[in-house]
């Protein structure tokens, strides 16, 4: 991605990357595509836990009953991104 | 070709497989007789019950049994319908007024299980442009009632005031209503929220306080309201809720609230409308048992007498346990193995707990969750020592050899 938000794209990327390592003992590929509920060993809490942490790190609110259709991590980037934007 | 619909639940039905192979399977266990709030038959032995709920161990007691009875012959065995059509009897009116004396509130309403109480609270009074602000380890029954909520919700970390502070801060002062959520003691480690803290982040950023003192209720504070008398936080708190399924010895839930609108929930809450109400022996065993709570407070001190003994003994042998002595006593253990192994062992000594497993536990603990009831003796405490320290044994020995 290019532009303005090229550069936070990538840092939140990073940081759900940081964030779901410990979660990834078979050390799968985490690329945007990479469902986080279905290809690694990820429980819908500790989906939670990562979503407090990513709203501390980026200052933004992202509400639990906007999460549902967030599966991939690209999809979770996205979320953290439009939340930084509108608030 | 049509998909099975069961196609989902593989890996469920692999993991009951998996637990049956390793001791058992700990979400059928099947109480062939229950002779008293401690003891049953299980698998045709004598067992004695540390995993029940079943806090003041009013189950059994006779004054409750004959209100339920009396309630059968003058009521009949159910109501049939909702508490807004054929559900209201002046039973239901009686217990609600029991309720909001027992808790010192102006008004209370009762809904048919604790989950419901919950769950129509929360969705069915917080709604669109409103706020719900829940801690991370809540009860099932508010996090689905949240999915249903209009609300918007949001989350802090558990018990940890400041995460709850920037979540406030984060909202600023907008005018939007927002209602914070917390539980007097959390169901999986038995640990209590910091209320007075959370109560006064609620006063500072104007937020509403909702405390579930399900498992709190008759266990905390000098006259057995919970958490927020136990710390004197009762006067910010503005919606207290909690069930009759645990020290109230039967199934029912509730709602008390100073607000003088509380009955207009009653109209707005989908859990209390479209379900039939409480049946008359369960609102009759309530009544009598929140008077016994009220009556005899040695109950909760004989509670707190047996929580310190069977906490403290299990702390002395080592075992890592949840921060604080209360009813609810959870035993961490290493992992699957180990916890089934536990289960089953103690299973086989005559003592019955419960297994609780990830996702339901907090940062993924395997649990061995225990309740202590006032109705325990000392030497049903002794028994279940012995067999803990048999275990001890045990576990050491094979984590040596591994």
């Amino acid at each position: 991605m290019s532009g303005a938000n090229g550069g936070s794209h990538e840092r939140i990327l990073a940081a759900i990357r940081r964030e779901l390592e410990p979660h990834n003992p078979g050390n799968v590929e985490l690329t945007e595509s990479t469902d986080i509920l279905e290809d690694l060993s990820v429980d819908s809490i500790a989906v939670m836990d990562m979503v407090c942490a990513l709203e501390e790190e980026f200052d933004v609110m992202i509400p639990l009953n906007t999460l549902s259709n967030v599966r991939t991590i690209g999809d979770l980037a996205k979320r953290v991104e439009d939340e930084a934007a509108r608030q | 070709m049509t998909k099975d619909l069961f196609d989902k639940f593989a890996q469920l039905g692999t993991g009951v497989e998996g637990l049956k192979m390793l001791g058992g399977d700990p979400f059928s266990v099947t109480m062939e007789e229950v002779s008293s709030p401690t003891e049953a038959v299980i698998d045709g032995k004598p067992t004695v019950l540390f995993g029940t709920n079943n806090y003041l161990g009013l189950t059994f007691d006779d004054a409750a049994q004959e209100a339920a009875i009396d309630a059968v012959r003058t009521f009949g065995v159910g109501t049939t319908g909702s508490r807004v059509a054929n559900g209201t009897y002046s039973l239901h009116k009686k217990l609600e007024a029991a309720v909001a004396a027992f808790m010192k509130r102006e008004k209370a309403m009762v809904f048919t299980t604790g989950y419901q109480a919950n769950l129509g609270f929360l969705s069915g009074f917080v709604g669109r442009d409103e706020y719900i602000i829940i801690d991370g380890d809540s009860h099932a029954s508010i996090y689905d009632a949240c999915k249903m909520s209009d609300a918007t919700v949001l989350r802090f970390r558990h018990n940890d005031v400041g995460d709850l502070e920037r979540v406030l801060r984060k909202l600023g002062d907008q005018d939007r209503n927002k209602m914070v959520v917390v539980e007097g003691i959390y169901s999986m480690l038995g640990d209590r929220a910091p209320l007075k803290e959370i109560a006064d982040l609620c006063t500072k950023y104007n937020a509403y306080l909702a405390v579930d003192e399900a498992h709190s209720l008759g266990v905390l504070g000098e006259n057995g309201r919970g958490l927020a008398e136990e710390v004197g936080v009762e006067d910010q708190v503005d919606f207290v809720l909690g069930t009759f399924s645990k020290s109230v010895a039967t199934i029912g839930g509730f709602c008390a609230s100073n607000h003088p609108k509380l009955d207009l929930l009653r109209m707005a809450c989908r859990s209390y409308l479209f379900t039939a109400s409480m049946p008359p022996p369960l609102v009759a065993t309530a009544i009598a048992t929140l008077k016994i709570m009220e009556e005899r407070p040695e109950l909760r001190q004989r509670l707190r007498k047996n929580t310190e003994a069977f906490y403290g003994g299990l702390a002395k042998m080592g075992f890592s346990l949840g921060p604080e002595p209360n009813p609810v006593v959870a035993v961490k253990l290493p992992g699957l193995e180990a916890l089934m192994g536990a289960w089953r062992g103690l299973l086989d000594r005559g003592v019955y707990v419960n297994v609780a497993l990830p996702p339901a536990t907090p940062a993924n603990t395997y649990l061995l969750r225990c309740s202590v009831c006032a109705a325990h003796t000392d030497e049903q405490i002794a028994k279940a020592m012995d067999a803990f320290a048999e275990l001890k044994q045990e576990l050491s020995l094979q984590t040596a050899a591994e």
